[in-house]
């Protein structure tokens, strides 16, 4: 479960990203958060990855306030949770395998990486370009690349920041339905900002919608 | 254990411009370092050898027999500190004598050899207390006419050792400090390039060792080729100056030890201070 209470997000220049937010997602949620650009969603998601932590208020994750987190904590809450970055985060100077292998090797498993790697690279249609560079896929490609990333470790949690963007539609209807299929299955809680009303009326769950860093919206149904 | 041998093996393919920066960096200032040892170890040679060259001269009253003689040699070989004696004849000290054209001359004026024989003296320990310690045993005995020997050279020279002793460890520290400091941001800045690289490893949820342990297998190899590659660079060095200056020695195989290590640990130091600037969490 994850809980926001009274969470305020100020940066360095002055701007609150975020204002007194109030939620509550429990495990095996699919939430979706709308907003348009500034909105502050992508804020949200990188308070439970605990890359920024609130100005005021708590946020605490499996019970577990992100703000007593030490170093080696923190990446135990990180090994739980895979992140679908807008900006991808990859590393360059891996192959598409080694991107997403890196993962498993970060968790210590020891057996059976290479057929969890390529199953997940086959959901997202890079399995032929395993051996790729980053920098030679399309941006598409590159999308893929960071959603198999986090897909491949299993995890309790994925925040995707706008996953679907840019990719072409049957690409995105399979991605939505292999993570309706990991709530459904696993139990997995995925977080999933969008500014796309299509997909949210397209694929329903509960949804909250922020603008300029207020929750102005938190009930699951359409958009009207 | 394999998965940081893969990772340092694939690292240096991937990062050859930063690697190289490291290793060269790390080449450069031990090289540095190993010039100024290089002078050290030779600057001691030369003052140990000046100090081995100043002895005592005992000189001997008019002759005495073979037996006592070989007496009085036994006696002064068994006072301490004292490492060997050797008997200068007349005609020796003649035949050394003359080796000056004018000093042969006045020789020869005279008609006769006025040279004493004499005992040289060289002692264990290069101090003044010491050989004034000795020389006051030596002049006990009756058959000893005069001793000379060159307190203000052993003064000199022992005084000369001290500072430069004391001075070479000033500049050793001096150096040391500017090596690291240079070395560090060097290496600092290398890690720099793979920031990026740092980050995301966090955020996908690798610990700070996971992402530390390959950095300092690094950190260390860069230090050990450094040292080696400087060890090697240093011997050229060496047989250019040799060219010039015979009698110069290399430096010994425990300071070449020295410099290896100290390039590892600075390799080390240099990767973990590094990269604890990327590890460190940012709270906004």
């Amino acid at each position: 479960m994850i809980t926001m209470e009274n969470v305020f997000v100020r940066y360095a220049n002055e701007v609150e990203a975020l204002i007194d937010i109030n939620v509550k997602i429990e495990t095996g949620d699919f939430l979706y958060i709308y907003g348009l650009g500034g909105s502050g969603k992508s804020s949200f998601l990188k308070l439970i990855n605990r890359e920024i932590i609130p100005d005021t208020g708590i946020v605490a994750v499996n019970g577990a306030e992100i703000n007593n987190l030490n170093r080696s904590e923190i990446a135990l809450l990180r090994k739980k949770i895979g992140f679908i970055y807008q900006d991808f985060r990859m590393l360059w100077k891996r192959t598409v395998y080694e991107n997403v292998e890196f993962v498993l090797n970060a968790v210590n498993m020891e057996s059976g990486i290479f057929d969890k790697v390529c199953n997940v690279l086959k959901i997202v249609n890079l399995l032929d370009k395993k051996d790729y560079l980053p920098p030679q896929l399309s941006y598409g490609e590159q999308r893929c690349l960071c959603i198999a990333r986090a897909l491949v470790n299993s995890p309790e949690i994925i925040l995707a920041d706008d996953p679907t963007i840019d990719l072409d539609s049957h690409i995105r209807n399979e991605i939505m339905r292999v993570l309706n299929n990991i709530v459904h299955q696993d139990n997995t809680t995925v977080i999933f900002t969008t500014k796309n009303k299509g997909i949210i009326n397209e694929f329903p769950h509960r949804m909250i919608e922020l603008r300029e860093g207020k929750l102005i919206y938190d009930e699951s149904g359409k958009l009207e | 254990m394999g998965y940081v041998l893969k990772e340092v093996k694939d690292n240096f393919k991937r990062y050859k411009f930063a690697n190289q920066i490291c290793i060269w960096s790390i080449t450069m200032t031990m090289l540095i370092i190993g010039i100024f040892l290089l002078f050290a170890v030779n600057l001691k040679k030369v003052i140990n050898e000046l100090k081995e060259s100043v002895e005592i001269v005992a000189f001997l009253k008019n002759k005495i027999d073979s037996r006592q003689l070989a007496q009085l040699k036994e006696k002064i070989t068994a006072i301490p500190n004292v490492k060997s004696v050797q008997y200068i004849s007349p005609e020796d000290a003649l035949v050394d004598f003359t080796r000056d054209s004018d000093l042969r001359k006045q020789i020869e004026f005279i008609g006769e050899n006025p040279l004493p024989a004499s005992f040289n003296i060289k002692l264990n320990v290069e101090s003044e207390v010491v050989m004034t310690a000795v020389v006051k045993e030596i002049e006990k005995y009756d058959q000893i006419d005069e001793v000379r020997y060159g307190k203000e050279e052993v003064n000199n020279l022992t005084a000369f050792s001290d500072t430069v002793k004391f001075g070479g460890i000033i500049i050793f520290i001096i150096m040391g400090i500017m090596t690291v400091t240079v070395i560090g941001y060097t290496i600092f800045l290398a890690i720099s390039l793979r920031g990026q690289e740092i980050r995301v490893m966090k955020l996908v949820g690798a610990s700070p060792w996971f992402i530390r342990t390959p950095f300092m297998v690094e950190g260390i190899l860069h230090g050990c080729a450094g040292g080696l590659l400087a060890t090697g660079l240093l011997y050229v060095v060496y047989k250019i100056v040799m060219i010039k200056l015979a009698g110069i020695i290399f430096l010994p195989v425990f300071h070449i030890l020295v410099i290896v290590a100290a390039g590892m640990l600075i390799g080390l130091a240099g990767n973990l201070a590094g990269i604890e600037n990327h590890l460190r969490e940012s709270n906004k």
